[in-house]
């Protein structure tokens, strides 16, 4: 009997590292790609990158009379520095700083705009509140390619092409309904017997809110900002449409910056500048992973 | 708070006072391209900023990926950039608009005289009717680049010249001494660009379509005819097949493996403008231009040079006058013309030419490259068939027959109808 359960443990366990080796592969190959020239990338199927072994190392000391290993070491890295350094006048800094001030404000403002229209959607009763509820839920299913050139035109018309303004203003007026659909369902589950002891005592109801309700949704508005960090952060297609300038790109279109036609491709530069555009990413994962899972799970549990 | 109103009132007064006071003018300028055009191109922007104070000029550069629909979309938004680099193939689609996006470069203070008129004044190259839309940013043209090692292990012979005919033995020796190695490297794109110089030369030297009258040229006996010749170059393994090159398809050929390991292709069926970055992929091989196929029996040649890109300027920019300064000291000044080099292909201007010669700035596979192209008498595209549309069923037909899905004869019905529409509809 025990030994049927360590068998079957053994199995599970081995499924699960099977998936997950196949799950981490690409980022795996991507980092030791980084170290390859385009010639290794596309002539050899071996993962571990050449310039790793000692014959690499031969290799550079040949061409590098007099090189010390430290100096290898610095060199192994060039692919990191010289993407780091960008295209023309900015480096990945500049594109880093812009990732940063369109993803922050455009979270918090997601956060902020979500969770008051979700409070009203599951704590009042007011006339067309199905219709609207309708309204938002099909706005849910409208793609974004299909919104996107009247959404364009207008922000044409307004002067907010190459600005931020396309992406905090929809944030701002809770345009994301999918967090609004998810906090709605978080809060059905909050039982109301909360909201009604606190306006016996007296609170009105942005205070109960405020000082009742938010503190249980933790779990989902961490979950709703996690989201919403990775998808704007990732996001390619709607900062391409809106973003002109150079100077205002963000990581996503930096990124595309070096993939040229007409020009040589250094896909070990490249894929360093990958590695680097998806550090944030990787740490935020590490960092919330409790969250990422706590908040889904919880969502709708009692609804 | 009637203060406060006031203080409002007074700033909404002052503010246009201070925006005319300083005459700072800022320009955009777009262009495609990878790392070593878009430093050459900001260095020649910070030039004419540094002699222009007063001018800031934004630069908004990318890859070519996308690049187009952006700019369509911008056109139509009228949010596009005062200077702009156009896609050739996509300049009649915006120069001929009813809405007038572009500038006749004619009407302002453009300074042509370095130019050669019978060069820019080619459709292709920015010219319709006279009006000027754009100017070209270089020479180039197809290209044939020779893999010089695979070449000499089949004896075959790029620089003597040579007719179809031998290329279809030379593809099926090749072929049968080694079933994985191809004559050429070619996408869709490449073939369709090979196909319309074997139709000129097999056909009187006509064009697809006659633009004057809104029709084709070609009966759909003739069309039968070009697109069984585009079944023997799959059938007869002069390219790869079709759903392999499927992956490297635009300006991609360079990633394909087969290409960069070096010896599965005798050549590839490229642009002047790319063959560097082919022959940069390809890291283990030396290469050369070769001459292109002609038809035995036909004195008609029909291979053309033409542009990589076309600068123009929008017509709702704000600072006509500027924009076009600014694009007169990028095409006409020797500094700028030094900085830019070969980043655009072979320079537009004998004038700058000398000065990448002088310099080394062209490299010469390139140089050998824009020589054999201009070597050859052209006809160039007529300008309905440069359009976008009528391009884009051309290259469906040519995966559809590469694929084995349609027939010629049916191919050619099916473009038959599909052109004769698009040709009326313009």
């Amino acid at each position: 009997m025990k030994k049927k359960t360590v068998g079957r443990t053994f199995f599970s366990y081995l499924l699960i590292i099977l998936i997950g080796i196949i799950l981490i592969f690409p980022i795996v190959w991507m980092f030791c790609a980084a170290f390859k020239t385009n010639e290794e990338i596309f002539g050899s199927t071996g993962l571990l990158p050449r310039a790793w072994t000692s014959a690499g190392f031969h290799s550079w000391l040949a061409e590098h009379e007099g090189g010390s290993f430290g100096q290898y070491f610095v060199y192994l890295f060039h692919n990191f520095g010289e993407s780091w350094a960008g295209t023309g006048r900015n480096s990945y800094a500049t594109f880093f700083w812009n990732s940063f001030k369109l993803v922050m404000p455009t979270v918090a403002l997601t956060l902020v705009s979500s969770t008051l229209v979700a409070y009203g959607f599951a704590r009042f009763n007011f006339p067309g509140k199905k219709l609207l509820f309708g309204i938002l839920i099909g706005t849910l299913m409208l793609p974004n390619a299909v919104v996107i050139i009247p959404r364009y035109a207008m922000y044409a018309d307004w002067g907010w092409v190459d600005t931020y303004m396309p992406f905090y203003v929809p944030a701002a007026l809770a345009a994301a309904p999918f967090f609004v659909y998810m906090l709605i369902q978080f809060m059905r589950g909050l039982p109301r017997d909360l909201d009604e002891s606190a306006y016996i005592d007296g609170c009105s109801t942005f205070r109960t809110l405020v000082q009742i309700l938010l503190p249980l949704m933790v779990p989902a508005l961490f979950s709703a900002g996690l989201f919403q960090f990775m998808w704007t952060y990732n996001d390619y297609f709607n900062s391409l449409v809106f973003i002109n300038s150079a100077t205002k790109y963000t990581v996503s279109l930096g990124l595309r910056l070096s993939l040229d036609g007409e020009s040589v491709v250094n896909w070990g530069k490249m894929m360093a500048a990958s590695c680097i555009a998806v550090l944030p990413l990787i740490i935020l994962f590490f960092a919330a992973q409790k969250y990422f899972v706590e908040g889904i799970a919880t969502t709708g549990l009692k609804g | 708070m009637k203060k406060i109103l006031a203080l409002l009132l007074v700033l909404c007064m002052a503010l246009p006072v201070v925006a005319l006071a300083e005459d700072s003018v800022t320009l955009r300028f777009s262009w495609w391209g990878g790392d070593e055009r878009h430093a050459a191109t900001i260095a020649v922007i910070e030039q004419y900023e540094a002699a222009h104070p007063n001018v800031t000029i934004e630069p908004e550069y990318g890859s070519s990926d996308g690049y187009n629909d952006k700019l369509a979309t911008q056109l139509s938004g009228g949010t596009a950039p005062d200077i702009i680099q156009i896609d050739p193939a996509f300049l009649p689609s915006y120069a001929l608009s009813d809405a007038g996006y572009l500038v006749d470069l004619k009407t302002t203070a453009f300074d042509f005289s370095l130019g050669d008129p019978a060069y820019y004044s080619l459709p292709m190259n920015g010219g319709f009717d006279g009006k000027q839309y754009g100017v070209p940013s270089g020479v180039s043209g197809a290209a044939i680049l020779v893999n010089n090692e695979m070449a000499a292990k089949f004896g075959l012979d790029f620089h003597t010249q040579y007719t179809w005919d031998d290329l279809f033995a030379w593809a099926k020796q090749v072929h049968e001494a080694d079933p994985e190695v191809y004559l050429f490297e070619a996408n869709k794109t490449m073939i369709a660009v090979a196909v319309a110089s074997w139709a000129k030369q097999n056909y009187e030297g006509k064009t697809y379509f006659d633009p004057n009258t809104k029709t084709l040229n070609y009966s759909e006996e003739e069309l039968a005819g070009v697109f069984t010749f585009v079944k023997r170059l799959f059938d007869e393994n002069v390219v790869a097949p079709v759903s392999y090159m499927a992956a490297y398809e635009g300006d991609n050929m360079q990633n394909d493996p087969n290409w960069v390991s070096g010896d599965k292709y005798v050549a590839c069926f490229a642009y002047t403008s790319t063959c560097e970055t082919l022959a940069a992929a390809a890291p283990n091989n030396t290469f050369s231009a070769g001459k292109f196929p002609l038809t035995a029996g036909s004195d008609i040649a029909a291979w053309n040079s033409n542009c990589p890109q076309v600068f123009a300027i929008n017509a709702k920019s704000a600072n006509l006058d500027v924009a076009v300064d600014f694009l007169n000291y990028f095409y006409n000044d020797e500094t700028a013309m030094a900085t830019l080099g070969s980043v655009r292909s072979v320079p537009p201007t004998a004038r700058a030419r000398e000065i990448c010669a002088e310099k080394g700035l062209i490299s010469d596979l390139l140089a050998q490259a824009c020589d054999v192209c201009t070597s050859y008498s052209g006809i160039p595209d007529d300008s309905l068939y440069n359009g976008s549309e009528a391009k884009q069923i051309m290259w469906d037909a040519i995966e559809e027959v590469g694929y084995g899905a349609a027939t010629p004869e049916q191919e050619a019905q099916n473009v038959f109808d599909q052109w004769t529409d698009y040709a009326a509809s313009k």
